[in-house]
């Protein structure tokens, strides 16, 4: 698949991250701060605070970690699958199960991306994500084929 | 023998039959004659009289017959005057249908029927008497045999431990014994009135019904089903019976009669059930017990692990905090080689943290919970994503030296089931050689003579210089639970479970111990013919559904198997289409030799799916497609069109 260069003048990709590990949300926030096709919206550390910052603005594409102690992930995520259909929800995990990815798949998640993933790779697939495709990274492939690796 | 024989012959006998014939044809009857006079003198007797008397009678002085001596049925005594022959003569009459007992000197008796009938002179005068004996002792015998006989099937039929009834073509009872009473819980008053269907439980009866008709019917002769019946009248009082049913034949052999034999398995039928129950809760008492010990072997290694990672994380975050610290620390803006120096230093130590993260998920997975997934292996990158935590697991001082031949095959096991049986080897190598100078652990893979059906195999061998296995050890090391470790959690399931990873991917494993000169794993692997795999163009699906959502995850599923997704080009181009319903297809297509596209279908009742099962490039998910079906029916896709293509390439 190709990568999708935003014209000038297009709507940048706003994209929130939902990670307990503070890192995560920095670390996405500084990558596109210098790239005019996106807009970084926020970086909340429980499903609970995103929840909360949904109701007011809502991103394109939201970046969700799988384990947050505290958070039942899986839940927000089909609630706003189910609620929120102009915003895509993207799984940003450490955790590379197939019965993982499976699940979150069905609940809606617009892919699943684990997090040994490169940055470049990353924002290629949150593109893709926002254009309305499914997108899986590597290892997440890897996973659910158990194809060469 | 003297004979005399003066009886009157009719005009007619007498005119075409010479006395001295009739006297022969008399003496050759099979059936005994003599004549007495007036008197009861025996006049006359044939050959068959003389064998049944068993003497030879003295003509004209023995009196009324020429038995010894004689009884009546029930075995007293009949004096011989009483005999048949005398009534008739005193009382001038025939004499039917009164069994005698004849005693001959030597003590043996036959039933005897006499026939006694006076003869009159031409005037009506009696003068004297004619008798035929027939012999029945042999019929007799047959019918005390027969009577035996039923008597004893009468008692078997009473007291068996078994219910048997008798029906008729209808399946009427005529006949019950006793415990065919009891299991069913009525009398035989009660049971004679009722059809066998009455006591059979509604959901058991059509089963029972065809196979009857096929007995009256004569299309089978007998047949054994387990089934409920009623017993008594409680409609929740059901008890479990084996009935064999046979058909009896009538004399033209149709089935006229249905014997049943039922034997009550209520309390085996419980028992079972209750075993088939413990079996099963102890065999998830095992399964847990398993897991748990398989935790525990992964909890013990844990601890060797992390040893070893701590260290290696350490030596990785030096330079990695010695780069950032060069990079910072300069005072004016780095050079573009120095910060490509430095940089690429970060990199190179993020590369190997990123394998060593790969190599740890794999220790992680659990491999049965995958059973259906393609299991191959390109044995190249599992080293390069496993090498930091097999060489993590070594003690202090080990080495190891690793060997993968390049251009090896994809071998036919999950990348974590081989990383954990690997794992094993490794850790048990690292720990046998307990830091001795100089240990080296030796990983090698390189092509192995093939399998004997032809296919490929790679060799994968893991040895070690250290002390060897003791003639125990080496002969218990694969058994389940043996263990010659020292530590706190040593569960032995360690080979053990290498050996059914191995085992369960079609490979085979094997063990050589040579004291003081170490031991050596020699696992031997199915490989992919990869060649024929590689030199085939990438396949391509197109993806028909109506659902963007669901468009975009087929898209996204066939692309992770490798499988080019368009958007358009002809059909004739296309190796898998995509569909909602199979009425997209146009099923000619689907009907020919196995070239062709195949397809998936994403949404079919179970009826379409039996009656579209011979179109074998057809593959249908079922009526509520989810991730894992979508892509185990990918996945099946996949897999006929590389089987296509392989056989059109042979």
């Amino acid at each position: 698949m190709t990568t999708e260069t935003p014209k000038s003048g297009a709507t940048p990709i706003s994209v929130a991250v939902v990670d307990d590990n503070r890192l995560i949300g920095q670390s996405v926030e500084r990558w596109i701060a210098g790239d005019a096709g996106f807009a970084f919206l926020g970086a909340y550390t429980s499903t609970a605070e995103a929840a909360a910052a949904l109701v007011g603005q809502r991103p394109r594409v939201l970046l969700l970690d799988l384990d947050m102690p505290g958070s039942d992930t899986l839940k927000f995520l089909a609630d706003a699958f189910a609620r929120y259909a102009d915003m895509r929800v993207v799984m940003l995990s450490g955790r590379s199960q197939s019965p993982q990815i499976s699940r979150a798949l069905d609940l809606g998640a617009a892919g699943y991306i684990v997090k040994d993933e490169g940055m470049s790779a990353i924002m290629a697939m949150i593109r893709r994500a926002a254009g309305g495709q499914v997108v899986l990274s590597s290892t997440a492939k890897g996973a659910l084929t158990y194809g060469p690796a | 023998m003297a004979v005399a024989f003066d009886g009157e012959l009719s005009s007619d006998a007498a005119t075409t039959i010479q006395p001295r014939h009739f006297r022969a044809l008399v003496d050759s009857l099979a059936a005994a004659i003599y004549t007495t006079d007036i008197q009861g003198r025996v006049t006359y007797c044939n050959r068959s009289a003389v064998e049944l008397w068993g003497r030879e009678p003295v003509l004209g002085d023995d009196q009324w017959c020429g038995s010894w001596r004689i009884y009546r049925p029930d075995g007293s005594p009949l004096a011989i005057d009483q005999c048949p022959m005398a009534v008739s003569i005193r009382e001038g009459r025939s004499i039917r249908g009164e069994e005698i007992v004849v005693e001959r000197p030597d003590g043996t008796r036959r039933n005897v029927l006499p026939h006694p009938d006076p003869i009159r002179d031409c005037s009506g005068n009696i003068i004297g008497a004619v008798n035929m004996l027939v012999d029945i002792t042999d019929r007799r015998t047959i019918e005390r045999a027969l009577s035996q006989s039923q008597e004893r099937l009468q008692v078997v039929f009473n007291q068996a431990a078994v219910g048997i009834t008798l029906m008729d073509q209808h399946g009427r009872i005529l006949e019950a014994n006793e415990r065919a009473c009891q299991i069913v819980g009525r009398d035989l008053a009660r049971l004679r009135a009722c059809n066998c269907r009455d006591l059979v439980h509604p959901d058991d009866w059509a089963s029972n019904e065809s196979m009857l008709r096929q007995v009256i019917e004569g299309r089978r002769k007998e047949f054994v089903i387990e089934k409920r019946y009623l017993r008594g009248q409680l409609p929740e009082a059901w008890v479990w019976v084996s009935v064999a049913f046979t058909g009896l034949l009538d004399d033209r052999g149709h089935p006229h009669r249905l014997i049943a034999v039922i034997e009550d398995i209520t309390e085996r039928k419980l028992f079972r059930e209750e075993l088939e129950r413990h079996t099963r809760e102890r065999t998830a008492e095992l399964e847990r017990a398993q897991r748990s010990l398989r935790e525990g072997e992964r909890l013990a290694a844990l601890g060797t692990l992390s040893a070893g990672l701590g260290h290696d994380l350490a030596n990785l975050l030096l330079p990695l905090r010695g780069s950032l610290d060069t990079l910072e620390s300069t005072t004016s803006p780095p050079t573009p080689e120095q910060l490509a120096t430095e940089v690429g230093a970060i990199r190179r130590g993020l590369d190997y943290l990123q394998r060593l993260s790969a190599g740890l998920r794999l220790l992680a997975v659990d491999p049965a919970s995958r059973p259906s997934a393609i299991e191959r292996t390109m044995l190249g990158a599992w080293w390069t994503e496993t090498e930091g935590v097999l060489r993590a697991v070594l003690l202090r001082g080990a080495a190891l030296d690793a060997r993968i031949a390049p251009d090896l095959p994809p071998v036919n096991i999950a990348r974590a089931a081989l990383t954990q049986a690997v794992f094993n080897l490794v850790q048990n190598a690292a720990e046998a050689m307990d830091g001795a100078p100089n240990s080296v652990v030796s990983l090698a893979a390189e092509r192995a003579p093939a399998a004997a059906d032809g296919r490929p195999r790679v060799r994968i061998t893991v040895s070690d210089n250290g002390p060897g296995m003791t003639t125990e050890a080496f002969a218990r090391c694969f058994e389940p639970y043996f263990s010659t470790k020292q530590r706190a959690i040593a569960t032995g399931l360690g080979l053990s479970l290498v050996r059914t990873h191995i085992v369960g991917a079609g490979g085979t494993i094997s063990c050589e111990s040579t004291p003081g000169g170490g031991v050596r794993f020699i696992i031997d692997l199915l490989a992919s013919d990869e060649d024929v795999l590689s030199a085939m163009p990438p396949m391509t699906a197109r993806v028909a559904v109506h659902s963007p959502r669901t468009a975009a995850l087929a898209t996204a599923l066939l692309e992770a198997l490798h499988i080019d997704v368009v958007a358009e080009g002809p059909l004739d181009s296309i190796d898998l289409l995509v569909v909602q319903s199979a009425s997209a297809l146009d099923l000619r297509q689907f009907d020919d030799d196995k070239r062709g596209p195949a397809a998936v279908v994403l949404q079919a009742p179970a009826s379409l799916t039996d009656s579209l099962a011979h179109h074998d490039r057809i593959v249908f998910c079922g009526e509520n497609p989810n991730t894992r079906t979508l892509q185990a029916a990918f996945e099946r896709a996949a897999t006929i069109l590389r089987s296509n293509r392989r056989r059109d390439d042979h």
